[in-house]
Order: structure tokens, then C-alpha cells, then sequence
């Protein structure tokens, strides 16, 4: 019969003595669960149900909630009116203190009232001295070794974990966390996610929350109406709201997440119309540099003078094809191969994939053929009218074209245009000069909004 | 998750497994949790519920490997796990033997640090200490009988 005391008191000996430290603890705890993370991942890209993971998620996130819920109504009347009243009144100091730089006094009082009886006060000293950054990770190391106390001990080395573990980057007063990052890489495999793509999504969210910043200090809010609007447009233009929600669960995303997206996309957008605007109706006040300049209708006429070849008449088809050379008795069997490559592709759609289906490896090309160009071999020209004529967007046929190759053709580009004077074409000259510039204002409103925040890791975007 | 990361794989340590089964389990635990949510009204569940699940994954584990425990054996270890199970219980727990350990005597104390910092090889801690195996393993035994009732006297005393 085991001794079950015996076994207790072995594992508390066991971490006074055996420990590998908490540093090393918190290390060994975060790749666990990171493994769960990957395990999940794999598991929900196996069944290939993203959508459940999602409902999962939302399953836990309820059942935590229901949790929370019930610790709630489980707590006497007497100690929801302490809370209620810590929370209202007296002990509020850090939580107020948490946007103003902190003074040596401040950071001693909430490190005093990390031991404070009441656990509200303890969570917003704990809170507050978060907020306050890298540079107290020092002081933080300094109270764990003197501080003996459990609770204070588990909350310092909290903070020390966030600040030199969880944290990627602080912008102005805000945290982001790695977390945070992550979440763009919810389609990759850990093992494709290299320490520069890392960077480079730390770069986007960074900048991300720099704009969002500027937005919400300038009032900028989108309405719920506006967001409807956005959300059904961008449905309508996957082709309806069926196949919209199928891409998002492709993807692994939510509609709720879509919907915050196009809300942070929307107010980065009108931020940078502010700002135009603002700069282009008071000329002094251009803080930015931007390019307010308008583009004449003879800059116009200049381009499209140097660029006539983009404004002809264009009937174009860009194919893709298989060719099957063959000598005497082997053109049955090549066009029984060719046929069925045909069949295939109302499958797979593309010729490529299809190909490769069947086992075809070598002879595909891909060209384009022109109304009045030259033609590519092995195309005669009846082949090449026929296809220009007669072939529809992604469709592929057998053509015969000679006497010893059989081909299979399929058309999966067609640019049609007829030729414009200067007046049928500035409309889209302007517009395309338009954009050109508006491209030139967000880089160098990037830049400066950057510039002006206040960013850690400092050398975040040196150099780009 | 992480706030039961360690208390779980603590339970399983305390029900016998390695540190490595340990760390496999609780991983396992979390996957099988997460795959299935369940729903809990009691403030609390949550905790028993990993236990429950984790026990589950520990007896297949031991089936695996033909030494199956008995039932009734982990139902006595359940009791006596559920006071020293919640975080703070077991901090309070472990700060009772650390007081106990201080007020040992020094030739006490250096062999308890010496056979835990060794993860228990008993051999090796008895030839750091200068003691047979076999006397080793019997001033453990009374060591730890003292501590024992001195971690009880403490802890009915708060």
C-alpha cells in the first residue's frame, strides 16, 4: 500500500530542494503549453473543421465565463460588497497612478501592496506595475530575492516573465504581446515560422496600433451602420455571404475577428483622409509632408503620349499547354491520354494540376497569343483564331493541330481592349496618378507617425 | 490553463508518475480538455475536473504498461491530496515543511537537501553524506516521520 502522506511531503521536499528555479519553471510551463497550442493546431488541421475549433474556443471561453459567473454568485453578500467597495472607493491609487510616470514612491508603494490583505488592491498594484515597463524588471529581481513572502514572490516573478518572456513590443503606453503576433500565424506551421517573419509581424501590429493610436487621440470612431456596410461589401465581393464565411473558415478565422479587422482597417483609412484633408485645407499645416499637389491634365497627356502602347487595342489570350508529339500508331493512345487530361480538369481546373494527376511531367508550356502577333509554336494560325474566338474563360480542349502532336490548350486569361483617345483614357491615367500619390502620403505618414511614437524595442524599423 | 499547469503536474508527481510522464500527461489533459469543453456551474470544478481527466490518462498510461494500480489505492490518495490540491493550500503546505525543514537539526538538513537536490538517488546522496545505503534510507524514514507531525501541529495550528 502506497504512503500517499510520504508522497506529499516528497514533492513539497522535492521543490524546496530540487527545484530548477522559477525562471526555468516558467520556461518549462510556457513549451508545454505551447505544445498543446501545436498539438490542437494539428489536430483541427487534421479533421479539417476549422470552424469547430472555433465553436471549441468559444465552448471554453463560455464555460470559463459560466465559471466566473458562479464564483460570483458563490461569494457571501458581505464580501461583494467589499469588492464592490474597494473597487469604488479608497483603495484606487494604483490603477489612477498607471498613466503618469511613475515616482520611486509609487513603484515602493505598489511593491508594499503586493501583500496587501485584499486581493482587488493586490491585482492593481500588480497591474500597475506592469504598465510601467522593462526598466523595473531590475527592481523586480531585487524584491524577489529579499521578499519572502509567497504571494509577493509569485506576483514579482509574474511581472519578470511578462516583461522578459511574453512581451514583443510597447507602443506609447500600449503592450503588445507575443501572443498578439501570433495570431496572424494561426494558418502557418510553427516550423515555417522564422525569427523574420516573426519580426515582420511584429512590424505590421506594431504599426498597426501606432495608426489606431493616432485615430482614437483624434476621435476617429467607426460606427456600427459603417461597419455593416463594410462587412456585407466585402462579403458580396467573395460572392456571396455562403461562400464568404467558407473562406474565413479556410482561413481559420472568425466572423468576429473579420469583422474587428475591417474595423481597424476602416479607421486606418479615414485617419489617413483626415490628415489629407486637414493638410490640404490649411497648406501651413502639413506636418507629414504630404503631397498635396494636384496632377495637370498636361502631366497627363505627357504620360499618355510616352505610353502608347498602353492605350492600343488588345485581344489577348494567355494559355496554358500540354503538348503530346507522337510517330505512326501512338496518336490513338496519345489522344485517349490528352482526352482524359480533359476530364480530369473538371476537377482540379487547372491543366497543371491536372497534369500532374496523371502522371505528365514534361511538354507544358504556358504564352499568349495576339490578335495580329506572331504566333507561338506549335500553334497554327486557325488554332490560334479558334481560341481567340471560341474559347471560354478557363476552359481546355484537345486540338489536333498537326500530324504529329496532339495538343490540350486551356485559356485561363483573356484581355480584351479596345483603343482610347486621351479623353477615353484620363479618367484611369488620373486615377492611376492619384493612387501612385496616395501610396507616396501613407508611406510618409507611416514614417512619421512612427517617428513621433514612442516604440520599444527601439530599433524595431532601422533601416526600413 | 497555465495557472493549472503546475498544480496538475503535481498531482500526477504525487500519484507516482515521472517528471517527463508528468509533463506528457498534463499536455495530454489540456488537449483532451480543449478538444471536449466541458460545462461547469460549481466555482472550482474546473481544477477537479483536469484531476479527474488526468487520472483517467495515468491509469491508461499504467495499463500501457501492465502495472495497473488499484482503485481503492487512488481513491486514499485523492483524499489525501484535496487539501494541499488548490495553489494556495499546497504554497501554504510546502511553507509548513519548509518551517519544519529550518528547525531540524544541521546534520538533518543537509541530508534532506542532499538526497532531494539529487532527485532521490539514494545511493549517490548516501556516498555524499557518508552513510550506507541502508542507513541512508532509514534516517530519511525518521526524518520525514518528524516532519510529518510537525508539518500537521503547524498546519492545525494556523
Amino acid at each position: 500500500m502506497t504512503d500517499w502522506e510520504d508522497r506529499v511531503l516528497d514533492l513539497a521536499l522535492e521543490e524546496l530542494h530540487g527545484s530548477p528555479g522559477e525562471d526555468a519553471e516558467a520556461a518549462r510551463i510556457e513549451q508545454g503549453l505551447r505544445r498543446v497550442e501545436q498539438k490542437l493546431a494539428e489536430l483541427g488541421e487534421a479533421e479539417r473543421t476549422p470552424a469547430t475549433s472555433g465553436r471549441r474556443a468559444i465552448a471554453v471561453a463560455a464555460s470559463i465565463l459560466s465559471l466566473a459567473c458562479a464564483s460570483w454568485f458563490v461569494l457571501g453578500r458581505s464580501d461583494r460588497a467589499q469588492v464592490a467597495e474597494t473597487s469604488s472607493v479608497g483603495r484606487q491609487e494604483p490603477a489612477k497612478k498607471a498613466g503618469v510616470a511613475p515616482t520611486e514612491a509609487d513603484v515602493t508603494q505598489w511593491i508594499e501592496q503586493l501583500s496587501d490583505p485584499n486581493s482587488d488592491v493586490r491585482d492593481r498594484a500588480s497591474e500597475a506595475l506592469k504598465q510601467k515597463g522593462p526598466d523595473l524588471v531590475g527592481r523586480f529581481r531585487e524584491e524577489l530575492s529579499k521578499s519572502s513572502d509567497l504571494e509577493v514572490r509569485s506576483r514579482l516573478q509574474d511581472l519578470i516573465y511578462f516583461w522578459t518572456h511574453a512581451v514583443a513590443a510597447r507602443v506609447n503606453d500600449e503592450i503588445i504581446t507575443w501572443d498578439t503576433v501570433k495570431a496572424g500565424f494561426k494558418d502557418l506551421r510553427p516550423s515555417d515560422i522564422t525569427e523574420e517573419l516573426r519580426q515582420q509581424a511584429l512590424r505590421a501590429v506594431v504599426e498597426e496600433r501606432v495608426f489606431l493610436q493616432e485615430a482614437h487621440r483624434r476621435g476617429i470612431v467607426v460606427t456600427e451602420a459603417e461597419l455593416r456596410d463594410a462587412v456585407r461589401r466585402n462579403a458580396e465581393s467573395f460572392g456571396g455571404e455562403e461562400a464568404h464565411r467558407s473562406a474565413l473558415r479556410a482561413k481559420g478565422r472568425t466572423p468576429e475577428a473579420e469583422r474587428e479587422q475591417v474595423r481597424r482597417h476602416l479607421t486606418v483609412q479615414r485617419l489617413q483622409d483626415q490628415i489629407l484633408e486637414q493638410a490640404g485645407s490649411n497648406r501651413g499645416g502639413n506636418p507629414f509632408n504630404l503631397d498635396l499637389s494636384e496632377t495637370s491634365r498636361e502631366e497627363l497627356r505627357r504620360w499618355y503620349a510616352a505610353n502608347p502602347e498602353k492605350f492600343a487595342a488588345v485581344d489577348r489570350a494567355d494559355v496554358c499547354w500540354v503538348e503530346f508529339p507522337f510517330d505512326g500508331e501512338q496518336g490513338p493512345a496519345r489522344k485517349t491520354l490528352a482526352e482524359a487530361i480533359v476530364v480530369k480538369m473538371r476537377t482540379k481546373n487547372s491543366l497543371g494540376w491536372a497534369c500532374t494527376e496523371m502522371g505528365v511531367k514534361e511538354n507544358i508550356h504556358i504564352g499568349s497569343l495576339e490578335r495580329g502577333a506572331p504566333r507561338p509554336e506549335p500553334f497554327s494560325e486557325e488554332t490560334k483564331n479558334l481560341i481567340l474566338d471560341r474559347f471560354k474563360f478557363g476552359e481546355a480542349r484537345v486540338v489536333e493541330d498537326s500530324k504529329d502532336v496532339i495538343l490540350v490548350v486551356q485559356l485561363y486569361d483573356r484581355t480584351r481592349r479596345i483603343s482610347e483617345t486621351f479623353e477615353q483614357a484620363e479618367p484611369a491615367v488620373r486615377a492611376m496618378f492619384e493612387n501612385q500619390k496616395r501610396e507616396v502620403n501613407r508611406k510618409r505618414l507611416r514614417e512619421g507617425l512612427l517617428e513621433r511614437a514612442k516604440i520599444t524595442p527601439e530599433g524595431l524599423f532601422r533601416g526600413r | 490553463l497555465e495557472e493549472h499547469y503546475r498544480p496538475l503536474w503535481r498531482y500526477l508527481r504525487f500519484l507516482g508518475c515521472s517528471d517527463t510522464l508528468a509533463e506528457d500527461l498534463v499536455q495530454e489533459t489540456f488537449i483532451a480538455v480543449l478538444a471536449r469543453p466541458p460545462v461547469l456551474h460549481e466555482p472550482g470544478a474546473f481544477a477537479a475536473y483536469l484531476r479527474s481527466v488526468a487520472r483517467n490518462k495515468y491509469l491508461k498510461a499504467r495499463q500501457k504498461a501492465k502495472s495497473e494500480p488499484a482503485w481503492e489505492d487512488l481513491g486514499a490518495a485523492d483524499a489525501i491530496w484535496e487539501p494541499v490540491a488548490d495553489r494556495e493550500d499546497w504554497d501554504r503546505y510546502r511553507e509548513a515543511v519548509k518551517g519544519c525543514v529550518d528547525s531540524l537539526d544541521d546534520r538533518d538538513r543537509v541530508l534532506l537537501e542532499t538526497y532531494y537536490s539529487r532527485k532521490g538517488r539514494r545511493k549517490e546522496s548516501a556516498a555524499t553524506s557518508g552513510l550506507s545505503e541502508e542507513g541512508m534510507k532509514t534516517l530519511l524514514r525518521r526524518i520525514k516521520t518528524r516532519l510529518k507531525s510537525c508539518v500537521k501541529g503547524k498546519l492545525s495550528h494556523d
